[in-house]
């Protein structure tokens, strides 16, 4: 039977009016939770001695005027101090928002190319090249490693880069004369390359002095800040031109769920969009373990969470897990900023597993229940 | 559209062709089902079709186009193909995977319009399970999925759908409508070409044959040529028996049933 044209109208607009008012609602949430944490953190910076949030605000208002050439930054005094504590501050927000929704793509496309629920970049030993590149770093150079940038992000993308070519190139010899891909074989080859790397990562870092190895939990847990101009230009650029081709390809992303032979009878070419989606997730991973430090389970779980409650349609996991994973990340840094352990600070990662374990548990009793 | 397959050999190893000679062709509301024994090539040949392996000789064929150097969508504008068993790792819901269809057409970074949208909600409503647009796809039953599939297919508006032993670990009902549905696709004009384990399908449909048989000739033509109880054994290697039946309206029907020793 032909559906009438008033029918596919009605279907249309009540599709595309419902998708824009999640879209917007989302991205108001983002900016709610951004300029909260933009306004309230302790103990971020030691000159703070109350919470001055409208003088923030009035401070943000006042950069937006600089950068547009209408307004100049104060000279000098409390204003001064002010005025740069409340840029860096937007800095560090803004890079969490960042990492927290690169993480969150790059797994949700992990997950969709590889067709696995549990994939992530860090399964292509990623992540274990960034940890060696960290302490071989801070090996040569002890606490004055983070002064050699440029040496830092040689040492933490070549390591990167080199342990996920191998991976890839493992998993392709596995496809044989077949000319696919083998996961299972890239799987594995990841995990035994990463165990590898771990163990020369730990025998390194036992060799480190004690401000030596301070510096390495600070880096590898999230601790430490690097809100420098030059860092700060680095992490956006590197992070913007990842982030921007994966949610231009996020509709296209989902012909990655079909297998090879369907993909290409799509009219996709699914080997090129694989790489394309696996490069720019193990770069936005790379980068934000590089500048946030290790950022526990949000590559895993958001993902899961979104599509329980958005659908498995990449359109929206890709924008819904990307702001879902930006505003986790703010949350639990906010967090980090009030609490501490014996006048220690506590990793960032720690509040972001406290705070996905519950929604990753309810989500297994909610399938198991469905189940049953 | 005529679709052909000219004297084309494929594989994986220029050496050691999996299949070799075949030749078949195929026109708009035509049924082609492939038969064989499990490992004879039937995916090797969907893959040549589909231009995932250059053909080892020989060449396939569209509107008398050697289709060697054309791009993917090219080919899907074409042709669409539902795999035998589609097992996406996350539920996705049943539009959702009908839209996939209409993906391979848009630009990279398009995002689906109007219609698009129109298209995918027809080819639901075609196939009779527009009532399931909201469940995820992982909730429907088997019979649903294959339905589904060919809708996305139908939204993907090609001309020759190839389709990979589509009533697998199906119950009988749910095999009777897809096999249907096969039916009604190649009376609107549709060509169709499948794999099956089961011969009488290729006489359900009233279909043209490609019969592989390991180490032999492929054979292609009338399913009442093609399948005999000689050609049976052969490509199967047991005794099978054709038995012609009357149907409704005293029209002939042929079915086949192993031929048991006691």
């Amino acid at each position: 039977m032909r559906l009438s044209p008033d029918e596919m109208r009605y279907l249309w607009a009540e599709e595309r009016h419902r998708e824009q008012r999640q879209y917007v609602l989302a991205m108001l949430l983002a900016l709610l939770v951004f300029l909260l944490c933009c306004c309230f953190r302790a103990n971020a910076y030691s000159y703070e001695k109350k919470f001055v949030p409208l003088e923030y605000l009035k401070n943000y208002a006042l950069a937006l005027r600089v950068l547009f050439g209408k307004a100049v930054p104060p000279a000098s005094g409390e204003a001064r101090v002010l005025y740069l504590g409340a840029l860096s501050r937007l800095r560090s927000t803004a890079m969490a928002f960042l990492a927290g929704a690169g993480l969150s793509l790059a797994g949700a496309v992990f997950q969709n190319a590889w067709r696995n629920p549990m994939a992530s970049p860090g399964m292509l030993g990623a992540t274990a090249g960034v940890r060696l590149g960290n302490v071989l770093l801070i090996s040569m150079f002890s606490v004055s490693a983070v002064e050699h940038l440029s040496l830092r992000y040689f040492f933490c993308y070549g390591f990167s880069a080199v342990c996920v070519g191998i991976v890839l190139l493992l998993g392709k010899l596995a496809g044989g004369r077949r000319r696919e891909t083998s996961v299972l074989e890239m799987v594995m080859a990841g995990s035994v390359l990463s165990s590898g790397l771990n163990v020369v990562t730990m025998y390194l870092m036992y060799q480190l002095e004690d401000e030596a190895l301070l510096l390495y939990e600070e880096l590898s847990y999230g601790m430490y800040e690097q809100t420098d101009a030059v860092s700060t230009g680095i992490f956006f650029t590197v992070m913007l031109l990842s982030l921007i081709p994966l949610l231009l390809l996020r509709t296209r992303m989902n012909l990655l769920s079909a297998d090879r032979l369907e993909g290409s009878a799509l009219g996709i070419r699914p080997g090129v969009l694989r790489m394309i989606a696996q490069l720019c997730g193990v770069i936005l991973t790379t980068c934000a373990m590089i500048h946030c430090g290790e950022l526990g389970m949000i590559s895993l779980v958001v993902p899961h969470v979104v599509r329980r409650y958005a659908g498995a349609d990449m359109r929206r996991v890709c924008v819904f897990g990307a702001a879902a994973g930006g505003i986790l990340m703010m949350l639990a840094r906010l967090l980090g900023s009030f609490f501490q352990i014996l006048s220690e600070p506590i990793p960032v990662a720690f509040f972001i597993n406290l705070l996905l374990l519950p929604a990753f548990v309810l989500i297994l009793a909610r399938q198991r229940g469905e189940l049953t | 559209m005529i679709f052909e397959l000219n004297d084309l050999s494929c594989g994986y190893a220029p050496a050691q062709p999996v299949l070799s000679h075949v030749q078949l062709r195929l026109t708009e509301g035509e049924v082609c089902c492939v038969l064989g024994p499990n490992g004879v090539g039937k995916t090797t040949i969907f893959k040549t079709i589909l231009n995932l392996l250059p053909p080892l000789s020989g060449n396939v064929a569209i509107d008398g186009e050697d289709t060697r150097h054309w791009k993917p969508r090219q080919i899907a504008r074409v042709i669409a193909y539902v795999a035998q068993a589609h097992v996406p790792a996350h539920p996705y819901k049943v539009k959702d995977i009908a839209m996939m269809g209409r993906l391979g057409q848009l630009r990279a970074a398009a995002q689906p319009g109007r219609r698009d949208h129109e298209l995918v909600e027809q080819a639901l409503e075609d196939v009779g399970i527009r009532h399931l647009r909201d469940k995820p796809y992982t909730e429907i039953s088997g019979g649903e999925r294959q339905l589904l599939m060919i809708a996305r297919a139908l939204a993907q508006q090609s001309k020759l759908l190839i389709m990979d032993e589509p009533t697998a670990n199906l119950d009988y009902g749910n095999m009777a409508r897809v096999m249907q549905c096969i039916r009604s696709l190649a009376a609107s004009g549709m060509a169709v070409m499948f794999t099956s384990h089961i011969p009488d399908q290729a006489f359900y449909c009233g279909a043209k044959t490609l019969l592989l048989v390991r180490g032999g000739n492929p054979r292609f033509g009338p399913a009442e040529e093609i399948i005999t109880e000689r050609s049976l054994r052969e490509a199967y290697g047991t005794d099978i028996q054709i038995l012609e039946i009357i149907g409704e309206g005293g029209r002939p029907l042929r079915v086949t049933s192993p031929r048991f020793a006691d």
